[in-house]
């Protein structure tokens, strides 16, 4: 039981949004899906949940397309930052017209939701606040019955304490009801703990398809005098490089040669998530501007 | 019916029943109160008559006004669906389940009221107040058996209403493909365009100098409006069978037009 996703491809107006892409999302796992502002990801997940038809490609789970297919749409929950709710309807409603249409609801979680996010459920949608919508919509996520919970900038307009409640709430659901939760955030520290497997989007392309361990256990940093680390690094796939006074590091994504020796003035350390992935997806012109 | 199509269908019709009584308590206090305020402002209640002002009520236009604009709006509706994982394919259909039921209910009200409650107050027969109605001109092409016309009334009004509000869902599902501003020029448009080939025909009719023909589209509406082939044409011998066929084709090529906007419709950003 999957999501398949198989050479999708967008375009608006003759510009490329996504090219050739495929990837796979599997039951009960986190995964974390990230790009930079214009990568394609709400788009991506537009396409899955078939709000927009991909140019080309399909997206099926288990086998079933998901394209105007009620059984399919019904297992899954795209929370985006667009509104797709009536402005005029009140909380409380909503909350009742989404256990009419996906025919379920834990009305227990989402009481204890709005309690610890302190929602008001007699406030009209229209009438929230960017916030609070967010709220709305991140209790909806957690209380449909759906296999699969795509967030899209779940924590947008979210202070420091409601991202924090919206962190262990999602780790405690996801512990006692195993699901698939898709992430795409700009926030890539808050949920680098979070996330089992990453997806990066870049140029069109997912440029990073692994398990958050693997990936960050191949992703380097390798600094020290210029001559020393150019040498250790020689032949080996830096993906980045900077300069800070006499220091220099190296960026290396891939397999470090272990017969290789490590000069004593040369300190080898992994890189975290947020540092491999601007690294990834920086611009050659933005790389240059670090080089300094 | 599918459970997704029964639930979305009471979703929308709980929706509709509630804009519509909405719809019938704004047109009471519009056509009711607000005269007979104005009546004691101006000292002349012993003109206002609330008997003539209920009878005079043709609920018959507000509903077919009313499923035409309700079903014309479709871009909330998608986004509400498609938000609670439902295909557009059971949005449309329950559009035109919807739309039936509201049909229905909505002439069944309307007969009870021009029937039982406006003929009685004006003092005439039940066949009278059926040619008071639009219907008029095939009001007696059953003979004298009122209530057999007035039965084919009910199912040609019916047949017209759905058709309505299928055009609306046809119109409204196009304009939901188009960006604001295209919308806008649209609505602006295709009003003064059709207006001016009205009068563009009207006119070329009547000019001797210009050869145009139009007379095969003035039979062609005659056929459609039921004109009587053999009896002289004079209202209540017109035939209902023809334009309640037409109707139905009519409503069925609309129902193919709106499910083909329906399946292009996305999210916009």
């Amino acid at each position: 039981m999957s999501i398949q996703v198989q050479g999708v491809q967008q375009s608006f107006h003759g510009h490329t949004i996504l090219e050739d892409l495929n990837l796979t999302l599997e039951p009960n796992k986190i995964y974390g899906l990230l790009g930079r502002n214009g990568a394609g990801k709400s788009t991506l997940l537009n396409i899955i949940s078939n709000r927009i038809r991909p140019t080309h490609g399909t997206v099926t789970l288990d086998g079933e397309s998901m394209h105007d297919n009620d059984h399919t749409l019904g297992k899954i929950y795209l929370m985006s930052e667009v509104n797709m709710y009536p402005e005029r309807s009140r909380v409380k409603n909503l909350f009742k017209t989404t256990r009419l249409l996906y025919g379920g609801f834990n009305d227990a979680y989402a009481a204890k939701l709005v309690h610890a996010f302190g929602l008001d459920i007699n406030a009209r949608f229209g009438k929230l606040s960017t916030g609070y919508r967010s709220i709305f919509k991140l209790i909806i996520a957690l209380c449909v019955p759906v296999d699969y919970v795509f967030l899209d900038e779940p924590v947008l307009g979210l202070d420091a304490n409601h991202r924090e409640l919206f962190y262990q709430e999602l780790i405690e659901t996801y512990s006692d009801q195993p699901r698939t939760f898709v992430i795409s955030t700009h926030l890539i520290e808050e949920i680098a703990n979070l996330i089992e497997h990453v997806f990066v989007l870049n140029d069109h392309h997912i440029i990073v398809n692994g398990e958050v361990p693997d990936i960050l256990a191949k992703s380097y940093t390798i600094s020290g005098p210029q001559t020393d680390v150019e040498a250790y690094t020689a032949n080996l796939n830096i993906v980045g490089e900077d300069h800070l006074g006499g220091i220099t590091a190296h960026y290396v994504y891939g397999a470090l040669e272990n017969d290789r020796p490590i000069p004593d003035t040369v300190k080898v350390d992994h890189l975290d998530l947020q540092k491999l992935f601007v690294i990834l997806t920086n611009t050659k012109e933005e790389a240059t501007a670090y080089v300094n | 019916m599918s459970t997704k199509l029964r639930v979305t269908t009471r979703y929308l019709l709980m929706n509709q029943l509630k804009a519509l009584g909405e719809a019938f308590l704004a047109v009471i206090a519009i056509f009711i109160i607000i005269p007979f305020i104005l009546a004691v402002v101006s000292g002349n209640l012993s003109d206002f008559s609330l008997p003539n002002t209920i009878a005079n009520f043709s609920w018959g236009f507000l509903i077919g006004a009313f499923i035409f604009l309700y079903d014309s709006l479709t871009y909330d509706n998608f986004k509400l669906f498609i938000q609670n994982g439902l295909s557009r394919k059971t949005f449309w259909a329950a559009k035109i389940v919807t739309t039936a039921i509201i049909a229905v209910i909505g002439e069944l009200f309307a007969a009870f009221y021009r029937y039982a409650i406006s003929a009685p107050i004006w003092g005439i027969s039940a066949h009278a107040a059926l040619m008071k109605t639009p219907y008029s001109l095939y009001g007696n092409f059953f003979g004298s058996n009122v209530w057999i016309n007035i039965l084919v009334s009910l199912l040609f009004t019916i047949i017209f209403f759905i058709a309505t509000g299928i055009t609306g869902m046809a119109i409204g599902g196009g304009l939901a493909l188009l960006s604001k501003w295209g919308q806008r020029i649209v609505i602006v448009v295709v009003p003064v365009v059709a207006i001016f080939l009205i009068g563009f025909v009207g006119n070329s009719s009547a000019d001797k100098q210009v050869h145009y023909d139009f007379t095969w589209l003035a039979n062609l509406l005659k056929f459609l409006i039921g004109y009587p082939q053999h009896e002289p044409a004079i209202a209540g011998s017109f035939s209902p069978a023809v334009p309640m066929i037409t109707m139905l084709i009519g409503g069925a090529i609309m129902a193919a037009i709106a499910y083909g906007f329906n399946q292009l419709l996305k999210v916009k950003n």
